[in-house]
Protein backbone atom coordinates (compact mmCIF):
# COMPACT_ATOMS: atom_id res chain seq x y z
CA UNK A 1 0.00 0.00 0.00
CA UNK A 2 1.46 2.77 -0.95
CA UNK A 3 0.65 6.10 1.80
CA UNK A 4 3.42 8.25 0.68
CA UNK A 5 1.35 10.65 -1.26
CA UNK A 6 -1.10 10.92 2.08
CA UNK A 7 1.50 11.67 4.93
CA UNK A 8 0.90 14.50 6.49
CA UNK A 9 2.96 17.53 6.02
CA UNK A 10 6.45 18.57 7.35
CA UNK A 11 6.91 19.91 11.02
CA UNK A 12 7.55 23.45 11.39
CA UNK A 13 10.40 24.76 13.46
CA UNK A 14 9.19 26.40 17.33
CA UNK A 15 9.19 29.46 15.81
CA UNK A 16 7.52 29.87 12.51
CA UNK A 17 7.93 32.67 10.09
CA UNK A 18 4.76 33.62 7.95
CA UNK A 19 7.12 32.04 4.71
CA UNK A 20 7.40 28.88 6.93
CA UNK A 21 3.33 28.88 7.67
CA UNK A 22 3.09 29.21 3.51
CA UNK A 23 5.30 26.53 3.18
CA UNK A 24 3.33 24.14 5.83
CA UNK A 25 -0.51 25.51 4.40
CA UNK A 26 1.02 24.54 0.87
CA UNK A 27 2.30 20.89 1.88
CA UNK A 28 -1.10 20.05 4.14
CA UNK A 29 -2.97 21.06 1.40
CA UNK A 30 -3.33 17.27 -0.45
CA UNK A 31 -3.74 15.20 3.33
CA UNK A 32 -6.20 17.61 4.51
CA UNK A 33 -8.08 16.84 1.52
CA UNK A 34 -7.74 13.19 1.91
CA UNK A 35 -8.44 13.21 5.27
CA UNK A 36 -12.04 14.92 4.75
CA UNK A 37 -12.85 12.60 1.76
CA UNK A 38 -12.17 10.12 4.05
CA UNK A 39 -14.69 11.48 6.38
CA UNK A 40 -16.88 13.02 4.15
CA UNK A 41 -16.43 10.82 1.00
CA UNK A 42 -17.66 13.12 -1.44
CA UNK A 43 -14.84 14.97 -3.54
CA UNK A 44 -16.50 18.06 -3.61
CA UNK A 45 -17.46 18.45 0.27
CA UNK A 46 -14.20 17.07 0.77
CA UNK A 47 -12.76 19.77 -1.57
CA UNK A 48 -15.06 22.50 0.85
CA UNK A 49 -14.20 21.21 3.48
CA UNK A 50 -10.26 21.09 2.96
CA UNK A 51 -10.37 24.87 1.67
CA UNK A 52 -12.68 25.88 4.81
CA UNK A 53 -10.10 24.82 6.90
CA UNK A 54 -7.24 26.64 5.35
CA UNK A 55 -9.08 29.40 4.75
CA UNK A 56 -9.33 29.08 8.69
CA UNK A 57 -5.68 28.26 8.89
CA UNK A 58 -5.06 31.50 7.36
CA UNK A 59 -6.57 33.54 9.10
CA UNK A 60 -5.38 32.14 12.73
CA UNK A 61 -1.69 32.50 11.73
CA UNK A 62 -1.08 33.32 14.66
CA UNK A 63 -2.45 30.23 16.71
CA UNK A 64 -1.02 27.98 14.26
CA UNK A 65 2.31 29.72 14.77
CA UNK A 66 2.28 29.64 18.41
CA UNK A 67 0.97 25.67 18.56
CA UNK A 68 3.31 23.19 20.16
CA UNK A 69 1.19 20.89 17.22
CA UNK A 70 0.27 22.81 13.88
CA UNK A 71 -0.40 19.33 11.86
CA UNK A 72 -2.71 18.25 15.39
CA UNK A 73 -3.98 21.86 15.41
CA UNK A 74 -5.10 21.75 12.11
CA UNK A 75 -6.49 18.45 12.01
CA UNK A 76 -8.52 19.30 14.36
CA UNK A 77 -10.02 22.38 12.69
CA UNK A 78 -10.68 19.75 10.05
CA UNK A 79 -12.33 17.21 11.75
CA UNK A 80 -14.99 19.87 13.29
CA UNK A 81 -15.66 20.85 9.77
CA UNK A 82 -15.99 17.47 8.69
CA UNK A 83 -18.38 16.96 11.32
CA UNK A 84 -20.89 20.36 10.93
CA UNK A 85 -20.32 20.22 7.40
CA UNK A 86 -22.18 16.33 7.36
CA UNK A 87 -25.58 16.78 8.43
CA UNK A 88 -26.08 19.90 5.95
CA UNK A 89 -25.50 18.03 2.62
CA UNK A 90 -26.36 14.33 1.58
CA UNK A 91 -23.64 12.19 -0.69
CA UNK A 92 -24.41 12.05 -3.73
CA UNK A 93 -25.23 9.01 -6.04
CA UNK A 94 -22.91 10.16 -9.03
CA UNK A 95 -19.98 7.84 -8.61
CA UNK A 96 -16.90 9.77 -9.03
CA UNK A 97 -13.77 9.46 -10.91
CA UNK A 98 -10.99 10.39 -8.32
CA UNK A 99 -11.76 6.80 -7.07
CA UNK A 100 -9.20 4.65 -8.64
CA UNK A 101 -10.91 1.36 -7.39
CA UNK A 102 -14.26 -0.67 -8.41
CA UNK A 103 -16.62 2.31 -8.43
CA UNK A 104 -19.79 0.23 -7.41
CA UNK A 105 -17.49 -0.73 -4.59
CA UNK A 106 -16.90 2.90 -4.11
CA UNK A 107 -20.40 3.96 -4.16
CA UNK A 108 -21.62 1.01 -1.95
CA UNK A 109 -18.98 2.05 0.59
CA UNK A 110 -20.19 5.97 0.38
CA UNK A 111 -23.59 4.77 0.29
CA UNK A 112 -23.22 2.42 4.14
CA UNK A 113 -21.24 5.81 5.51
CA UNK A 114 -24.42 7.47 4.29
CA UNK A 115 -26.51 6.20 6.94
CA UNK A 116 -23.52 6.08 9.47
CA UNK A 117 -23.87 9.53 11.71
CA UNK A 118 -20.94 11.96 11.50
CA UNK A 119 -19.15 11.46 14.78
CA UNK A 120 -19.09 7.26 13.76
CA UNK A 121 -17.61 8.25 10.37
CA UNK A 122 -15.30 10.15 11.87
CA UNK A 123 -13.97 8.11 14.12
CA UNK A 124 -13.90 5.44 11.81
CA UNK A 125 -11.87 7.68 9.44
CA UNK A 126 -9.09 8.44 11.86
CA UNK A 127 -9.04 5.47 13.07
CA UNK A 128 -8.01 3.32 9.85
CA UNK A 129 -7.18 6.28 7.38
CA UNK A 130 -5.42 8.43 9.63
CA UNK A 131 -3.86 5.67 11.99
CA UNK A 132 -3.98 8.01 14.91
CA UNK A 133 -3.58 6.05 18.19
CA UNK A 134 -6.75 6.36 20.84
CA UNK A 135 -5.01 9.13 23.04
CA UNK A 136 -4.66 11.28 19.14
CA UNK A 137 -8.67 10.71 18.31
CA UNK A 138 -9.75 11.58 21.95
CA UNK A 139 -7.58 14.70 21.55
CA UNK A 140 -9.17 15.40 18.59
CA UNK A 141 -12.54 14.53 19.10
CA UNK A 142 -11.90 16.66 22.60
CA UNK A 143 -13.40 13.45 24.22
CA UNK A 144 -11.69 10.73 26.96
CA UNK A 145 -9.63 8.08 26.32
CA UNK A 146 -12.09 5.48 27.39
CA UNK A 147 -14.82 6.99 24.96
CA UNK A 148 -12.74 6.41 22.01
CA UNK A 149 -13.08 2.08 22.29
CA UNK A 150 -16.60 1.86 22.86
CA UNK A 151 -17.42 4.70 20.26
CA UNK A 152 -14.83 2.53 18.14
CA UNK A 153 -16.61 -0.58 18.60
CA UNK A 154 -20.22 1.00 17.82
CA UNK A 155 -19.20 3.03 14.86
CA UNK A 156 -17.62 -0.54 12.99
CA UNK A 157 -20.72 -2.52 14.13
CA UNK A 158 -23.16 0.47 12.92
CA UNK A 159 -20.72 0.20 9.72
CA UNK A 160 -20.85 -3.73 9.74
CA UNK A 161 -25.39 -4.06 10.03
CA UNK A 162 -25.68 -0.75 7.71
CA UNK A 163 -23.37 -2.99 4.86
CA UNK A 164 -25.18 -6.04 5.93
CA UNK A 165 -28.71 -4.39 4.79
CA UNK B 1 -22.96 -8.03 -0.43
CA UNK B 2 -20.24 -10.48 -0.71
CA UNK B 3 -17.00 -8.10 0.38
CA UNK B 4 -15.77 -8.02 4.31
CA UNK B 5 -16.85 -4.59 5.27
CA UNK B 6 -14.00 -3.56 7.24
CA UNK B 7 -12.12 -4.46 4.19
CA UNK B 8 -14.18 -2.47 1.51
CA UNK B 9 -13.89 -0.05 4.53
CA UNK B 10 -10.39 0.18 3.99
CA UNK B 11 -10.02 -0.27 0.56
CA UNK B 12 -11.91 2.87 0.05
CA UNK B 13 -9.60 4.55 2.42
CA UNK B 14 -6.55 3.32 0.55
CA UNK B 15 -8.44 4.86 -2.34
CA UNK B 16 -8.79 8.22 -0.21
CA UNK B 17 -5.17 7.46 0.01
CA UNK B 18 -4.35 8.00 -3.51
CA UNK B 19 -7.05 10.53 -4.71
CA UNK B 20 -6.00 13.41 -6.75
CA UNK B 21 -6.39 16.87 -4.90
CA UNK B 22 -8.19 19.64 -6.35
CA UNK B 23 -6.05 22.26 -8.16
CA UNK B 24 -7.44 24.87 -5.69
CA UNK B 25 -5.86 27.74 -5.21
CA UNK B 26 -5.16 28.00 -1.50
CA UNK B 27 -5.71 30.84 0.95
CA UNK B 28 -2.43 31.55 1.30
CA UNK B 29 -2.20 32.36 -2.47
CA UNK B 30 -5.38 33.92 -2.79
CA UNK B 31 -4.23 36.30 0.20
CA UNK B 32 -0.67 36.94 -1.77
CA UNK B 33 -2.86 38.45 -4.48
CA UNK B 34 -5.49 40.20 -2.34
CA UNK B 35 -2.93 42.26 -0.41
CA UNK B 36 -1.30 43.93 -3.11
CA UNK B 37 -4.59 44.47 -4.74
CA UNK B 38 -6.02 46.20 -1.72
CA UNK B 39 -2.73 48.13 -1.72
CA UNK B 40 -2.85 49.41 -5.29
CA UNK B 41 -6.77 50.04 -4.34
CA UNK B 42 -5.88 52.18 -1.69
CA UNK B 43 -2.99 53.89 -3.55
CA UNK B 44 -5.31 54.82 -6.22
CA UNK B 45 -8.24 56.20 -4.00
CA UNK B 46 -5.76 58.42 -2.05
CA UNK B 47 -4.06 59.72 -4.85
CA UNK B 48 -7.59 60.57 -6.62
CA UNK B 49 -8.66 62.01 -3.09
CA UNK B 50 -4.84 64.26 -2.95
CA UNK B 51 -5.96 65.25 -6.65
CA UNK B 52 -9.44 66.02 -6.01
CA UNK B 53 -9.36 68.33 -2.85
CA UNK B 54 -8.68 72.04 -3.85
CA UNK B 55 -5.98 73.35 -2.30
CA UNK B 56 -6.98 76.05 0.39
CA UNK B 57 -3.92 77.80 1.73
CA UNK B 58 -2.95 78.43 5.26
CA UNK B 59 -3.02 81.20 7.29
CA UNK B 60 0.05 81.92 8.21
CA UNK B 61 1.16 82.10 11.81
CA UNK B 62 0.84 85.77 12.37
CA UNK B 63 -2.54 85.66 11.04
CA UNK B 64 -3.83 82.70 13.31
CA UNK B 65 -2.47 84.70 16.10
CA UNK B 66 -4.28 87.36 15.18
CA UNK B 67 -7.66 85.73 14.41
CA UNK B 68 -7.13 83.53 17.99
CA UNK B 69 -7.04 86.77 20.07
CA UNK B 70 -10.31 88.24 18.51
CA UNK B 71 -12.29 85.41 19.38
CA UNK B 72 -10.93 84.78 22.71
CA UNK B 73 -13.73 86.00 25.26
CA UNK B 74 -13.07 89.18 27.26
CA UNK B 75 -14.28 89.27 30.89
CA UNK B 76 -16.45 92.24 31.89
CA UNK B 77 -15.14 95.48 33.41
CA UNK B 78 -14.74 95.38 37.16
CA UNK B 79 -15.87 98.51 38.44
CA UNK B 80 -12.82 100.11 40.08
CA UNK B 81 -14.24 101.02 43.69
CA UNK B 82 -15.24 97.20 44.28
CA UNK B 83 -11.83 96.74 44.72
CA UNK B 84 -11.91 95.54 48.92
CA UNK B 85 -10.29 92.57 50.61
CA UNK B 86 -12.74 89.94 48.63
CA UNK B 87 -12.42 91.62 45.16
CA UNK B 88 -10.36 88.64 43.63
CA UNK B 89 -13.58 86.45 44.45
CA UNK B 90 -15.50 89.53 42.86
CA UNK B 91 -13.67 89.02 40.11
CA UNK B 92 -14.37 85.35 39.60
CA UNK B 93 -18.14 85.77 40.16
CA UNK B 94 -18.11 88.49 37.92
CA UNK B 95 -16.14 86.42 35.58
CA UNK B 96 -18.48 83.62 35.79
CA UNK B 97 -21.33 85.76 35.10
Amino acid sequence: MDVSVATRPIQMSAKRTNGEIDAFLADARPWLYRLALAIVAEPNLAEDVAQETLIRANRARRQLAASDHPTRWIQKVLVRRALTALPQRRIESAVEASYEYDPNLALAVRQTLERLSAMDRTILALTHFEELSYAEIADVLNIPVGTVGSRLHAARAAFKEAWQS
Amino acid sequence: MNHDPIDALTDFYDACRRAAPPNFDGPASRHALLVPALGIAVGLAAALGVALIPATPRPDARQRTIEAIAFRRQPPDIPSANLGLNAAHSKRKAWRT
